[in-house]
């Protein structure tokens, strides 16, 4: 479970509102995973919505980091593609089987929910919060320096 | 099961303006998730008919709510109100209205918002 803490938080409001959405709603699919109440058309649902919001939430980030010219905006652009194009693929890919046993649904479950949410809390960390010192919300060395990589 | 009636006015981020009947982390919650429920909508809308929404209106049985959505166009800002279905008609007509005059002589009175 991912526990919201100043650890993750960008300090601007408008982001870290979003931001705990997507968390809560990853955190629902692990509870979902490890009570067992997981079923293809929850998952389906869920991931669905997760996507969605995801792209709509990057949109408006991106909006604000460019506005305010920071410099971490392309980077922050270039991993937000990479991330939906990941997990659009992921999606497809869930959709394309016909014929998922509960064994593997939990399981294809489980490696989707680690991928997708330990991507989005590094980068919440590592790029998102740099948004917040462009704002003046934080200070540059409460920060990890920003990583290239993409995925 | 009834549950008792809250209301929030939300901005296009999802950000809560002002609001009440809830605990403020559960109407955050709602607030992030519908506005962008509501955004989509409305895009959705505008593309296939080149119109926008008005009013948004829906039943959620369960908890024994009626949800109404009422946008303060000039501000961009949403009222979002749940109230008891139990509650008469023309009361939550009645209860409806006076927050939206409310929120737009608030908005009114609002300074040029902030970026952030
Ligand atoms: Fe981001």
């Amino acid at each position: 479970m991912i526990r919201w803490s100043d650890r993750i938080a960008t300090g601007v409001p408008k982001i870290d509102v979003q931001h705990k959405v997507l968390i809560r709603n990853f955190n629902l699919l692990e509870e979902r995973i490890n009570s067992r109440t997981l079923t293809y058309d929850n998952l389906k649902e869920l991931l669905l919505f997760l996507l969605k919001y995801a792209e709509w939430h990057f949109g408006r980030e991106e909006e604000c980091a460019a506005e305010h010219r920071c410099y971490i905006a392309e980077l922050n652009r270039r991993q937000h593609e990479w991330y939906i194009s990941r997990f659009t693929e992921l999606y497809e890919e869930f959709k394309a089987v016909e014929d998922w046993t509960e064994e593997r649904l939990y399981e294809w479950a489980a490696t989707v929910h680690k991928e997708l949410s330990e991507w989005l809390l590094k980068h919440v960390v590592r790029t998102d919060r740099h948004i917040g010192v462009c704002l003046g919300k934080l200070k540059r060395e409460e920060v990890p320096p920003p990583e290239e990589k993409l995925s | 099961m009834t549950e008792k009636g809250w209301w929030i006015l939300v901005d296009k981020d999802g950000l809560i303006v002002d609001g009440e009947g809830k605990p403020k982390e559960e109407l955050e919650y709602f607030a992030a998730v519908i506005t962008f429920a509501i955004l989509s909508l409305r895009k959705a809308i505008w593309e296939e008919m080149e119109d926008t929404i008005s009013e948004i209106s829906f039943k959620v049985s369960e908890k024994g709510l009626i949800f109404h959505i009422l946008p303060l166009e000039e501000s961009g800002l949403f009222l979002i109100t749940a109230m008891p279905e139990d509650m008469p008609l023309g009361l939550i007509r009645l209860r409806t209205k006076e927050l939206y005059d409310r929120a737009k002589s608030m908005v009114k009175s609002l300074k040029p918002q902030r970026k952030i």
